[in-house]
């Protein structure tokens, strides 16, 4: 041991704070070196003084003073760093934190579900009535009417008989809404049923671009079968034509 | 005629005697159950620890008063959040050092330095100090002219290694609580109360009786 190494050791040796093999390296140090040694009682003496350093006393009216501005009240205000603190105890805190926990659950959710931000009219109106299962209907099964709520206000166009469809592709012949939204079946007064699942919904075949005022009389639940003719400011009569050359007195149109 | 449970009794009397015999943190706990006597009890075991240590750590005596009883409104104050778990004599040094920093940041700021550090460096490493003009009561008596001598060792020495100090060799903590009280680990706060030991020893040479290790 040498005395650069010594001197941190001499607080510890005075407390008697040392490990048996560094008490005797130190020990073997200070009897062999003088400045060492004086070091260490230099070092007793200093802190013998420090210990005996006198209290200094309070006033002797301190707790009659600090008694009154506690009985006051005036000094009892908490700081603004107490005030602070006071705010953000965990007890506070926990109904906050519960509710913004829920809040983020929630969004989450409906992140996780619709993770484009699109709120889907068929998941509005009903995305069952939308399915193959529930919409298509072979041919000679008659559809079971499944109405909804939209149905009992929307216009109903019922065609009585409709020309044949083209080769290679299936055209709804019956009766169905104008708002198309719910997507039902119904039976044509003939018995003929509608297959309605490759029909484009109202969301898949509107152009965002494209301005849509009436959407009660949207022309896109208008097939190849119809024109629907409506002036463009905004009457309320708009009249369906058949593409058909045929007279046009078998559609009929109920509102 | 009076029975016996008629006899008046004298609750402050009582509670000083009960008071008495229980520990600080006993003690405590009925003040933060809102009683009076408690606190007072309290006050008469710490405040001439705390005033003592505020002293020590910014050598102005007024000033050291309005800090010890600041120490003790927030121990009133805050007395509900107190935990007997911990040692209410750590709790309560622990107040004081903060307020005493406070008290010196604010001093060096009011003096337009920003850090301890630069003021440190400023005085040369020769620590900060705020000297009072009131003279300290050690000063008073004469036979004490050894206590006025360590009581300027120790503001000359830089404010970290002060407060190490003075907790261990003046108040007698033991390191582990002078390491919750700094919040420094263990081998910072042995290696700063060394290192100012050393500083000290340098500065009361002359004052110092040796004897033999």
């Amino acid at each position: 041991m040498n005395c650069r190494s010594a001197e941190p050791l001499l607080s510890a040796f005075l407390e008697d704070d040392l490990s048996q093999n560094e008490r005797r390296s130190l020990e073997a140090h200070l009897l062999a070196c003088r400045r060492c040694s004086l070091a260490a009682r230099e070092l007793r003496a200093t802190l013998e003084l420090l210990e005996n350093v006198p209290y200094v006393e309070t006033s002797p009216h301190f707790e009659e003073d600090l008694l009154a501005r506690i009985r006051s009240g005036e000094a009892l205000r908490p700081t603004v760093v107490e005030w602070l603190r006071g705010l953000l105890e965990p007890a506070r805190l926990r109904p906050l934190f519960l509710a913004g926990a829920g809040a983020c659950a929630v969004w989450i959710g409906v992140v996780l579900v619709n993770p484009n931000g699109i709120i889907r009219r068929e998941s509005v109106a009903g995305l069952t009535a939308r399915s193959p299962q529930a919409s298509t209907q072979t041919p000679g099964k008659p559809a079971a009417s499944n109405p909804s709520a939209t149905q009992l206000n929307a216009p109903k166009i019922e065609v009585a008989s409709l020309p044949a469809p083209s080769a290679g592709r299936e055209t709804p012949r019956a009766s169905r809404q104008l708002n198309g939204s719910s997507g039902s079946n119904a039976s044509s007064p003939s018995g003929d049923t509608v297959i309605e699942s490759d029909w484009p919904t109202a969301t898949s075949s509107q152009d965002a671009a494209v301005p849509n005022p009436g959407s009660r009389y949207d022309d896109q639940y208008i097939t190849d079968q119809f024109f629907l003719e409506r002036d463009l400011g905004g009457s309320n009569n708009p009249t369906i034509t058949p593409v058909s050359d045929r007279p046009s007195d078998d559609v009929y149109i109920t509102f | 005629m009076s029975t016996e449970s008629d006899v008046p009794i004298e609750p402050l009397r009582l509670n000083k005697l009960d008071l008495a015999e229980l520990s600080d943190e006993d003690v405590m706990e009925r003040c933060a159950m809102g009683s009076e006597a408690a606190f007072r009890a309290l006050v008469q075991r710490y405040r001439t620890r705390i005033m003592n240590l505020v002293c020590r750590l910014i050598n102005d005596r007024d000033r050291a008063e309005e800090i010890s009883q600041e120490v003790f409104l927030r121990v009133f104050r805050n007395r509900e959040r107190y935990r007997k778990s911990g040692k209410f004599s750590t709790w309560i040094f622990t107040i004081a050092v903060n307020l005493t920093k406070n008290e010196i940041r604010s001093r060096v700021r009011h003096r337009g330095t920003f850090s301890l550090d630069a003021m440190e460096e400023e005085s040369g490493g020769q620590g900060v100090s705020f000297p009072d003009s009131k003279p300290l009561p050690d000063e008073d008596l004469n036979a004490n002219e050894i206590g006025r001598k360590v009581a300027e060792a120790l503001h000359k020495i830089p404010a970290r290694y002060r407060e190490a100090v003075v907790l261990r060799d003046v108040e007698g903590l033991s390191y582990e609580e002078v390491g919750q009280i700094l919040r420094i680990p263990g081998g910072t706060v042995r290696s700063r109360i060394n290192r100012a030991r050393l500083m000290l020893k340098e500065r009361l040479k002359p004052f110092l009786s040796l004897e033999d290790v």
